[in-house]
Protein backbone atom coordinates (compact mmCIF):
# COMPACT_ATOMS: atom_id res chain seq x y z
CA UNK A 1 0.00 0.00 0.00
CA UNK A 2 2.86 2.73 1.06
CA UNK A 3 4.65 1.65 -2.35
CA UNK A 4 1.26 2.46 -4.10
CA UNK A 5 0.86 5.85 -2.36
CA UNK A 6 4.33 6.80 -2.93
CA UNK A 7 3.35 6.13 -6.93
CA UNK A 8 0.89 8.25 -6.82
CA UNK A 9 2.43 11.12 -5.18
CA UNK A 10 5.43 10.76 -7.28
CA UNK A 11 3.20 11.16 -10.23
CA UNK A 12 1.49 13.83 -9.26
CA UNK A 13 4.01 15.77 -8.14
CA UNK A 14 5.71 15.38 -11.69
CA UNK A 15 1.97 16.66 -13.21
CA UNK A 16 2.28 19.46 -11.43
CA UNK A 17 5.95 20.23 -12.36
CA UNK A 18 4.97 20.02 -15.46
CA UNK A 19 2.39 22.18 -15.63
CA UNK A 20 3.83 24.86 -14.18
CA UNK A 21 6.12 26.48 -16.82
CA UNK A 22 2.70 26.17 -19.00
CA UNK A 23 0.92 27.98 -16.41
CA UNK A 24 3.26 30.93 -16.19
CA UNK A 25 3.41 30.82 -19.45
CA UNK A 26 -0.04 31.47 -19.96
CA UNK A 27 -1.10 33.39 -17.02
CA UNK A 28 2.19 35.92 -16.84
CA UNK A 29 0.82 38.30 -19.63
CA UNK A 30 -2.12 38.68 -17.61
CA UNK A 31 -0.45 39.71 -14.18
CA UNK A 32 1.74 41.66 -15.76
CA UNK A 33 -0.55 43.69 -17.59
CA UNK A 34 -3.03 43.97 -14.04
CA UNK A 35 0.24 45.40 -12.54
CA UNK A 36 1.14 47.36 -15.20
CA UNK A 37 -2.48 49.12 -15.37
CA UNK A 38 -2.04 49.48 -11.17
CA UNK A 39 0.90 51.85 -11.72
CA UNK A 40 1.78 55.73 -12.76
CA UNK A 41 3.38 56.64 -16.11
CA UNK A 42 6.60 57.91 -14.13
CA UNK A 43 6.45 54.44 -12.50
CA UNK A 44 6.48 52.73 -15.79
CA UNK A 45 9.45 55.06 -17.36
CA UNK A 46 11.70 54.33 -14.12
CA UNK A 47 14.41 52.14 -15.59
CA UNK A 48 15.75 51.68 -11.11
CA UNK A 49 11.74 50.20 -10.66
CA UNK A 50 11.01 46.66 -10.42
CA UNK A 51 8.38 45.40 -13.12
CA UNK A 52 7.12 42.63 -11.68
CA UNK A 53 5.89 43.84 -8.08
CA UNK A 54 3.54 46.06 -7.37
CA UNK A 55 3.44 49.89 -6.82
CA UNK A 56 5.52 51.22 -3.90
CA UNK A 57 3.96 53.48 -1.98
CA UNK A 58 6.70 56.29 -2.82
CA UNK A 59 5.51 55.72 -6.48
CA UNK B 1 -43.02 14.47 -46.76
CA UNK B 2 -46.21 16.38 -46.84
CA UNK B 3 -47.48 16.62 -43.26
CA UNK B 4 -50.16 19.29 -43.82
CA UNK B 5 -53.24 17.58 -45.42
CA UNK B 6 -52.88 14.73 -43.16
CA UNK B 7 -53.01 16.57 -40.17
CA UNK B 8 -55.85 18.20 -41.44
CA UNK B 9 -57.90 15.11 -42.47
CA UNK B 10 -57.04 13.97 -38.71
CA UNK B 11 -58.61 17.29 -36.78
CA UNK B 12 -61.60 16.77 -39.66
CA UNK B 13 -60.80 20.22 -40.55
CA UNK B 14 -61.35 20.10 -44.57
CA UNK B 15 -60.77 23.41 -45.54
CA UNK B 16 -59.86 24.31 -49.45
CA UNK B 17 -59.28 27.46 -49.27
CA UNK B 18 -56.63 29.49 -50.94
CA UNK B 19 -54.63 29.68 -47.47
CA UNK B 20 -54.44 25.68 -46.97
CA UNK B 21 -53.63 25.30 -50.32
CA UNK B 22 -50.56 28.04 -49.84
CA UNK B 23 -49.93 25.92 -47.14
CA UNK B 24 -49.79 22.33 -48.30
CA UNK B 25 -47.45 23.58 -51.61
CA UNK B 26 -45.15 25.20 -48.88
CA UNK B 27 -45.61 22.11 -47.02
CA UNK B 28 -44.00 20.11 -49.48
CA UNK B 29 -40.77 18.29 -48.69
CA UNK B 30 -38.96 20.05 -52.22
CA UNK B 31 -40.33 23.26 -50.97
CA UNK B 32 -39.96 23.37 -47.49
CA UNK B 33 -36.26 21.96 -47.16
CA UNK B 34 -35.23 25.09 -49.27
CA UNK B 35 -37.37 27.24 -47.75
CA UNK B 36 -35.40 26.39 -44.46
CA UNK B 37 -31.71 27.00 -45.79
CA UNK B 38 -32.22 30.17 -47.54
CA UNK B 39 -31.41 32.19 -44.85
CA UNK B 40 -28.55 30.59 -44.16
CA UNK B 41 -27.72 30.37 -48.04
CA UNK B 42 -28.66 33.80 -48.04
CA UNK B 43 -25.98 35.51 -45.44
CA UNK B 44 -23.29 33.35 -46.96
CA UNK B 45 -23.50 34.82 -50.56
CA UNK B 46 -23.91 38.37 -48.50
CA UNK B 47 -20.72 37.78 -46.57
CA UNK B 48 -19.08 35.17 -47.64
CA UNK B 49 -19.16 34.49 -51.77
CA UNK B 50 -19.78 38.26 -52.29
CA UNK B 51 -16.44 39.54 -51.15
CA UNK B 52 -14.72 36.55 -52.33
CA UNK B 53 -15.41 37.15 -55.92
CA UNK B 54 -14.93 41.06 -55.31
CA UNK B 55 -11.47 39.79 -54.26
CA UNK B 56 -11.15 38.10 -57.31
CA UNK B 57 -12.14 41.39 -59.75
CA UNK B 58 -10.35 43.14 -57.34
CA UNK B 59 -7.04 41.57 -58.07
CA UNK B 60 -7.38 41.23 -61.86
CA UNK B 61 -7.86 44.64 -62.17
CA UNK B 62 -6.09 48.19 -61.17
CA UNK B 63 -8.40 49.55 -59.11
CA UNK B 64 -7.45 51.96 -56.59
CA UNK B 65 -9.06 54.04 -53.84
CA UNK B 66 -11.37 56.16 -55.25
CA UNK B 67 -10.76 55.24 -58.94
CA UNK B 68 -12.14 52.70 -60.56
CA UNK B 69 -9.64 50.69 -62.51
CA UNK B 70 -10.28 48.26 -65.29
CA UNK B 71 -9.83 45.09 -65.81
CA UNK B 72 -5.68 43.83 -66.10
CA UNK B 73 -5.30 40.55 -66.16
CA UNK B 74 -2.61 39.02 -63.90
CA UNK B 75 -0.47 42.08 -64.16
CA UNK B 76 -0.94 42.32 -60.49
CA UNK B 77 -0.05 38.92 -59.46
CA UNK B 78 3.34 39.56 -61.66
CA UNK B 79 3.96 42.67 -60.08
CA UNK B 80 4.33 41.58 -56.68
CA UNK B 81 5.85 38.17 -57.66
CA UNK B 82 8.70 40.66 -59.04
CA UNK B 83 7.58 42.48 -55.41
CA UNK B 84 10.84 41.75 -53.45
CA UNK B 85 9.24 43.20 -49.86
CA UNK B 86 6.74 39.99 -51.37
CA UNK B 87 9.35 37.55 -51.61
CA UNK B 88 10.06 38.04 -48.54
CA UNK B 89 6.87 38.10 -46.96
CA UNK B 90 6.50 34.57 -48.24
CA UNK B 91 9.12 33.70 -46.46
CA UNK B 92 8.36 35.04 -43.31
CA UNK B 93 5.01 33.40 -43.79
CA UNK B 94 6.70 29.93 -43.96
CA UNK B 95 9.07 30.56 -41.03
CA UNK B 96 6.31 31.98 -38.75
CA UNK B 97 3.84 28.96 -39.76
CA UNK B 98 6.43 26.45 -39.61
CA UNK B 99 8.14 27.00 -36.02
CA UNK B 100 4.67 28.26 -34.62
CA UNK B 101 2.47 25.34 -35.84
CA UNK B 102 5.45 22.62 -34.76
CA UNK B 103 5.74 24.29 -31.36
CA UNK B 104 1.81 24.43 -30.74
CA UNK B 105 1.62 20.33 -31.90
CA UNK B 106 4.20 19.68 -29.41
CA UNK B 107 3.58 21.35 -26.82
CA UNK B 108 -0.32 21.73 -27.30
CA UNK B 109 0.46 17.32 -27.35
CA UNK B 110 2.14 17.35 -23.53
CA UNK B 111 -0.05 20.16 -21.99
CA UNK B 112 -3.40 17.65 -23.45
CA UNK B 113 -1.33 14.90 -21.77
CA UNK B 114 -0.28 16.51 -18.65
CA UNK B 115 -4.34 18.06 -18.07
CA UNK B 116 -6.06 14.74 -18.81
CA UNK B 117 -4.23 13.37 -15.79
CA UNK B 118 -6.07 13.17 -12.22
CA UNK B 119 -5.74 15.43 -10.00
CA UNK B 120 -6.77 18.65 -7.59
CA UNK B 121 -7.81 21.78 -8.93
CA UNK B 122 -8.15 19.72 -12.50
CA UNK B 123 -11.35 22.67 -13.64
CA UNK B 124 -9.55 25.64 -12.24
CA UNK B 125 -6.08 24.83 -14.32
CA UNK B 126 -8.20 24.20 -17.45
CA UNK B 127 -9.75 27.44 -17.01
CA UNK B 128 -6.67 29.49 -16.77
CA UNK B 129 -5.06 27.15 -19.92
CA UNK B 130 -7.74 28.35 -21.53
CA UNK B 131 -7.46 31.94 -20.88
CA UNK B 132 -4.99 33.50 -23.36
CA UNK B 133 -6.66 32.17 -26.34
CA UNK B 134 -10.48 33.72 -24.72
CA UNK B 135 -9.44 37.34 -24.46
CA UNK B 136 -9.53 39.45 -27.71
CA UNK B 137 -5.91 39.06 -29.34
CA UNK B 138 -5.61 42.62 -30.22
CA UNK B 139 -5.65 43.62 -26.55
CA UNK B 140 -3.44 40.96 -25.11
CA UNK B 141 -0.89 41.26 -27.66
CA UNK B 142 -1.06 45.08 -27.12
CA UNK B 143 0.43 43.92 -23.37
CA UNK B 144 2.89 41.64 -25.21
CA UNK B 145 3.96 44.62 -27.03
CA UNK B 146 4.73 46.76 -23.92
CA UNK B 147 6.75 43.19 -22.38
CA UNK B 148 9.00 43.57 -25.57
CA UNK B 149 9.64 46.92 -25.43
CA UNK B 150 12.96 47.85 -26.42
CA UNK B 151 14.17 49.34 -23.17
CA UNK B 152 11.56 48.47 -20.09
CA UNK B 153 11.24 44.78 -21.94
CA UNK B 154 10.01 42.64 -18.60
CA UNK B 155 11.56 39.93 -19.93
CA UNK B 156 15.04 41.68 -20.74
CA UNK B 157 15.31 42.40 -17.38
CA UNK B 158 14.23 39.09 -15.70
CA UNK B 159 16.75 37.52 -17.79
CA UNK B 160 19.90 40.23 -16.82
CA UNK B 161 18.81 39.85 -13.09
CA UNK B 162 19.17 36.16 -13.71
CA UNK B 163 22.84 36.75 -15.43
CA UNK B 164 21.11 34.93 -18.75
CA UNK B 165 21.67 38.18 -20.71
CA UNK B 166 24.46 40.91 -20.66
CA UNK B 167 22.84 44.17 -20.15
CA UNK B 168 21.22 46.02 -22.61
CA UNK B 169 19.65 42.58 -23.85
CA UNK B 170 17.78 42.19 -27.25
CA UNK B 171 16.06 44.64 -29.22
CA UNK B 172 12.72 42.37 -28.98
CA UNK B 173 11.39 44.12 -32.04
CA UNK B 174 13.52 45.81 -33.73
CA UNK B 175 15.90 42.91 -34.46
CA UNK B 176 14.81 40.86 -37.59
CA UNK B 177 15.20 37.30 -35.77
CA UNK B 178 14.02 38.44 -32.60
CA UNK B 179 11.02 40.05 -33.42
CA UNK B 180 10.46 37.09 -35.86
CA UNK B 181 10.65 35.25 -32.58
CA UNK B 182 8.76 37.43 -30.40
CA UNK B 183 5.91 37.14 -33.27
CA UNK B 184 5.58 33.56 -32.94
CA UNK B 185 6.08 33.46 -28.91
CA UNK B 186 2.83 35.42 -28.86
CA UNK B 187 1.80 33.44 -31.29
CA UNK B 188 2.45 30.44 -29.63
CA UNK B 189 0.95 32.31 -26.66
CA UNK B 190 -2.42 32.72 -28.30
CA UNK B 191 -2.63 29.44 -29.98
CA UNK B 192 -1.39 26.46 -27.62
CA UNK B 193 -5.17 26.23 -25.68
CA UNK B 194 -6.79 25.58 -29.04
CA UNK B 195 -4.33 22.63 -29.38
CA UNK B 196 -4.31 21.68 -25.67
CA UNK B 197 -8.16 21.58 -25.31
CA UNK B 198 -9.04 19.61 -28.51
CA UNK B 199 -6.79 17.21 -28.31
CA UNK B 200 -7.61 16.81 -24.84
CA UNK B 201 -11.47 16.15 -25.72
CA UNK B 202 -9.29 13.45 -28.47
CA UNK B 203 -7.62 12.21 -25.35
CA UNK B 204 -10.94 11.41 -23.34
CA UNK B 205 -12.43 9.89 -25.63
CA UNK B 206 -9.42 7.07 -26.31
CA UNK B 207 -11.10 3.93 -23.90
CA UNK B 208 -8.62 3.33 -21.44
CA UNK B 209 -9.07 -0.33 -21.83
CA UNK B 210 -6.36 -0.25 -24.80
CA UNK B 211 -3.39 1.53 -22.10
CA UNK B 212 -4.60 -1.43 -19.68
CA UNK B 213 -4.49 -3.75 -22.08
CA UNK B 214 -1.02 -2.38 -23.52
CA UNK B 215 0.73 -2.01 -19.72
CA UNK B 216 -0.59 -5.85 -18.97
CA UNK B 217 1.29 -6.69 -22.51
CA UNK B 218 4.73 -4.96 -21.25
CA UNK B 219 4.51 -1.56 -22.66
CA UNK B 220 6.08 1.45 -20.82
CA UNK B 221 4.58 5.04 -20.84
CA UNK B 222 6.35 6.23 -24.04
CA UNK B 223 5.21 2.63 -25.47
CA UNK B 224 1.88 3.32 -24.51
CA UNK B 225 1.74 6.98 -25.99
CA UNK B 226 3.76 6.20 -29.37
CA UNK B 227 1.69 3.22 -30.01
CA UNK B 228 -1.46 3.39 -29.02
CA UNK B 229 -2.51 7.33 -27.88
CA UNK B 230 -0.96 8.85 -30.90
CA UNK B 231 -2.13 6.69 -33.62
CA UNK B 232 -5.79 6.98 -31.57
CA UNK B 233 -5.20 10.63 -31.61
CA UNK B 234 -4.71 11.19 -35.38
CA UNK B 235 -7.85 12.21 -36.80
CA UNK B 236 -8.35 14.84 -34.04
CA UNK B 237 -4.58 16.12 -34.73
CA UNK B 238 -5.36 16.27 -38.18
CA UNK B 239 -8.14 18.35 -37.65
CA UNK B 240 -6.39 20.74 -35.76
CA UNK B 241 -3.40 21.19 -37.44
CA UNK B 242 -5.74 21.83 -40.65
CA UNK B 243 -7.39 25.02 -38.64
CA UNK B 244 -4.18 26.27 -37.02
CA UNK B 245 -2.70 25.72 -40.40
CA UNK B 246 -4.94 28.14 -41.68
CA UNK B 247 -5.49 30.75 -38.85
CA UNK B 248 -1.68 30.70 -38.45
CA UNK B 249 -1.00 31.30 -42.62
CA UNK B 250 -3.66 34.15 -42.50
CA UNK B 251 -2.90 35.85 -38.78
CA UNK B 252 -3.34 39.89 -39.07
CA UNK B 253 -3.68 40.54 -35.67
CA UNK B 254 -0.48 40.06 -33.60
CA UNK B 255 1.79 40.87 -36.15
CA UNK B 256 0.17 44.32 -36.90
CA UNK B 257 0.22 45.56 -33.18
CA UNK B 258 3.56 43.90 -32.47
CA UNK B 259 6.03 45.24 -35.12
CA UNK B 260 3.55 46.29 -37.56
CA UNK B 261 5.90 44.47 -40.19
CA UNK B 262 8.98 45.63 -39.63
CA UNK B 263 12.02 45.95 -38.87
CA UNK B 264 12.38 46.41 -42.63
CA UNK B 265 9.73 44.23 -43.55
CA UNK B 266 11.01 41.07 -41.85
CA UNK B 267 8.02 39.69 -39.71
CA UNK B 268 4.79 41.00 -43.01
CA UNK B 269 2.70 38.27 -43.20
CA UNK B 270 0.41 37.88 -46.38
CA UNK B 271 -2.55 40.01 -44.47
CA UNK B 272 -0.44 42.45 -43.43
CA UNK B 273 1.20 43.44 -46.57
CA UNK B 274 -2.07 43.02 -48.14
CA UNK B 275 -3.78 45.73 -45.59
CA UNK B 276 -0.44 47.95 -46.06
CA UNK B 277 -0.60 48.04 -49.76
CA UNK B 278 -4.42 47.62 -50.55
CA UNK B 279 -5.75 49.75 -47.88
CA UNK B 280 -2.96 52.18 -46.47
CA UNK B 281 -1.61 52.30 -49.81
CA UNK B 282 -4.59 52.57 -51.71
CA UNK B 283 -3.49 49.71 -54.12
CA UNK B 284 -6.65 47.64 -54.00
CA UNK B 285 -5.87 45.36 -56.97
CA UNK B 286 -2.43 44.56 -55.61
CA UNK B 287 -3.81 43.78 -51.79
CA UNK B 288 -6.41 41.76 -52.86
CA UNK B 289 -3.52 40.32 -55.06
CA UNK B 290 -1.59 39.64 -52.31
CA UNK B 291 -4.32 38.21 -49.96
CA UNK B 292 -5.57 35.28 -52.62
CA UNK B 293 -2.12 34.56 -53.22
CA UNK B 294 -2.58 32.71 -50.23
CA UNK B 295 -6.10 31.06 -51.73
CA UNK B 296 -4.36 28.52 -53.91
CA UNK B 297 -2.00 27.55 -51.44
CA UNK B 298 -4.33 27.02 -48.64
CA UNK B 299 -6.94 25.06 -50.61
CA UNK B 300 -3.91 22.45 -51.39
CA UNK B 301 -3.42 22.52 -48.09
CA UNK B 302 -6.84 21.56 -46.80
CA UNK B 303 -7.71 19.09 -50.51
CA UNK B 304 -4.52 16.86 -48.88
CA UNK B 305 -5.68 17.31 -45.32
CA UNK B 306 -9.21 15.98 -46.03
CA UNK B 307 -8.43 13.55 -48.33
CA UNK B 308 -5.89 12.15 -45.67
CA UNK B 309 -8.70 12.62 -42.63
CA UNK B 310 -11.13 10.73 -44.98
CA UNK B 311 -8.94 8.03 -45.60
CA UNK B 312 -8.55 7.70 -42.23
Amino acid sequence: MTGDREVTIRSAMFTYANLVPFLAFALFPFYFMLITSLKSNAELYNLKSIPFAPSSSRG
Amino acid sequence: MAVGPRALEVTGLHVPGRLARAREWWEQEHVFGYGLIVPALLLLTCLVAYPFGMAIYFSLSDYWVGSPGGFVGLANYRDILANDVFRQTIQNSFVFTGIALTLKTVLGVWLALLLARDMRFKRLIRGAVLLPWVIPTALTTLGWWWMFDSLYSVVNWTAIRLGILSPPGPNWLGQSAYAMAAVITVNVWRGLPFFAITVLAGLVSIPREFHEAAEVDGAGPWGRFWHVTLPLLRPVLAVVILFSTIFTFSDFNIVYVLTRGGPVNMTHLFATLAYQIGLNGGNLGQGAAISLFLFPLLGAVVFLQLRYIRKE
